[in-house]
């Protein structure tokens, strides 16, 4: 069976299973008023809770999926990741200024400024990309700016108002799709849209650079144009995500790895089903989330960057050996 | 037909290439040679369309190449790089199929390509597993598979072994004979001079010499340029190029040599 069919029904299986996982119990009964009276308290549970949040999951790990297999297929590097470019940084940064600023409690607020931030990065990046469309280069810039981001993010801590203000940022960069609206997985699947638009002509570009780009080029492929719509649909994708959900560490990293591991290795026919292997991985995180019995609950970002650690550290260690025997 | 008029390419703060005027027309194997850092690189790129020049120009048919568009350069151009790296672990036919993208035959073209290189038993086998002769001769079908007219090819040989080596060049003086110029920059001019229609010799970014390989390759310009004491002699097989075993060693050598 075709590997995206395998992927597309395993996150369908998924977000029908997580319908049915929550901190209100609901019988047969309740769900069968759910389905028939979607206004009734087990109606808004299901529909306005379960349902946005499992979307928002599923998106938000199809966004990373997504990012990450353009981001190594651009950079023809199998560590590369949505963050590496400073976007994700420069979200949370804006989210993080919005919580100082008292707009933690406004609907939209938060999500707003990391999207403000994301973009601006992005628009550093852009204006950089269409004078040198060269990846050195751009990993160079992307260390720069996430560098930035980061030593603002720390100003920003130094200069919290409250402790309260201080832990609020910190839950909020841990990563998490709970209370998420249909807002939240509009916002993601319109992403998603914006992406698939700009990646939809990238193919022949992302599978020459295998072969590097004196060949790339000689074949006609504008390499500017290839290096504008992948950085961006890397911007628009890795800013939203953590717009919607937080910084969800190392799913952008690993869901190219898994589908190159069932046995796709064209960098531009990854794409897709790294998405719904995304969509699959933080579905399961969030699944496991709700399962794990604690006492206060642990953040999808969290989970995800301690199951995707170790795995990172794995492939660096694969890598050089690689590079080594090479 | 590729010509340059008084082409000069400059990189950083060097000139690589000065001053060159050439002419390639269809049919020929052309060979470019010359010692490390002599511009061949940096003349096939300039050919290539991949470096601009900072004087002159490249034309192709009487048309200037910066006059044409990407995907025109690509159909009439075909280029191998000197760099052999596949980032990612493809199939051969995935790879040389690369090359005949433009094509609704693709597949087609890339088996016979695959053919025409000897690898059509590996066809299903992951790049990464073969070796670096074989990975040379996929990147090699790669090219042929473009089915330019113009056919660049920067060190090709590097990596095969001595069978390979002629069967390579073989391939190419066939693919001459079928009406594509080819130009290749090689190292070893006992080959340049047994397979090449002409050659072109480069010494600091200028032409030092160009014709057959037997009225290039003279006494004194092997010692002048390559630092080697050779030349054409008579063998069973006809004239061919004899080079000595241990290179000119200085100038006084030199002028020994011809004292």
């Amino acid at each position: 069976m075709k590997i995206w069919i395998i992927l597309a029904l395993s996150a369908a299986l998924l977000l029908v299973l997580l319908m049915g996982m929550g901190e209100v119990a609901l019988s047969p009964a309740d769900y069968a008023e759910a389905l028939r009276a979607p206004g009734s308290l087990a109606g808004d549970i299901l529909w306005q809770i379960r349902l946005p949040r499992n979307l928002c999951a599923l998106l938000v790990g199809a966004m990373l999926g997504v990012a990450g297999a353009v981001a190594q297929g651009y950079f023809r590097n199998p560590l590369a990741e949505p963050g590496l470019m400073g976007v994700s940084g420069g979200a949370g940064l804006g989210a993080a200024i919005a919580i100082v600023l008292g707009l933690g409690l406004m609907p939209g607020a938060v999500e707003g400024f990391a999207l403000l931030f994301a973009g601006g990065v992005s628009l550093i990046i852009l204006a950089f990309v269409s004078r040198f469309p060269d990846r050195q280069a751009l990993i160079l810039l992307g260390v720069g700016l996430s560098s930035l981001t980061g030593a603002l993010m720390a100003l920003v801590f130094n200069l919290s108002p409250s402790p309260v203000t201080t832990a609020e940022i910190l839950g909020w960069m841990m990563g998490s799709v709970e209370n998420r609206s249909w807002t939240d997985a509009a916002m993601a699947a319109g992403g998603l849209l914006l992406a698939a638009l700009m990646l939809w002509r990238v193919g022949p570009g992302l599978r020459l650079l295998t072969l590097g780009e004196d060949t790339a080029r000689s074949q006609g492929v504008d390499l500017r144009q290839l290096a504008a719509l992948s950085v961006v649909a890397i911007s628009v994708l890795a800013g939203l995500a953590v717009a919607v959900s937080g910084v969800i560490g190392f799913v952008g990293l690993a869901a190219p790895h898994l589908v190159r591991g069932l046995g796709v290795r064209d960098p531009y026919r990854l794409i897709a089903p790294s998405g719904l292997a995304g969509g699959v991985m933080v579905l399961l995180a969030d699944g496991a989330v709700r399962l794990l019995p604690t006492s206060t609950d642990i953040r999808l970002g969290v989970l995800t960057s301690l199951i995707g650690a170790p795995l990172f550290a794995l492939l660096a260690w694969k890598s050089a050996k690689e590079w080594v025997q090479g | 037909m590729i010509e340059t008029q008084n082409l000069s390419v400059r990189l950083a703060h060097t000139e690589a290439v000065r001053d060159v005027s050439l002419r390639f027309e269809p049919g020929r194997f052309y060979g470019l040679v010359g010692p490390n850092g002599s511009g061949k690189t940096t003349l096939l790129r300039a050919l290539a369309g991949l470096v601009a020049p900072s004087a002159g120009e490249v034309q192709i048919d009487d048309r200037a190449l910066s006059s044409l568009s990407l995907s025109g350069r690509a159909a009439r151009i075909g280029y191998l790089p000197q760099t052999r790296s596949i980032s990612w672990d493809l199939t051969v036919r995935e790879i040389v199929q690369l090359g005949a993208q433009r094509f609704r035959d693709a597949e087609a073209r890339a088996d016979a390509a695959l053919n025409e290189v000897g690898l059509s038993a590996v066809a299903h086998r992951r790049v990464f597993s073969l070796s670096g002769g074989q990975t040379a001769r996929v990147l090699l079908a790669r090219l042929l598979a473009t089915a330019c007219p113009i056919l660049l090819l920067d060190e090709p040989l590097t990596a095969l072994d001595p069978a390979w080596q002629r069967q390579g060049l073989g391939v190419l003086k066939a693919a001459a004979a079928r009406g594509h110029v080819v130009i290749a920059s090689l190292h070893d001019l006992g080959l340049a001079a047994a397979f090449c229609d002409s050659v072109y010799v480069m010494h600091d970014g200028r032409v030092a010499g160009f014709g057959t390989p037997e009225q290039v390759f003279t006494p004194p310009l092997l010692a002048e340029v390559f630092h080697l004491n050779g030349g054409f002699r008579a063998s069973d097989d006809g004239p061919a190029l004899h080079l000595a075993a241990h290179p000119v060693s200085s100038l006084t050598s030199l002028s020994d040599h011809y004292s």
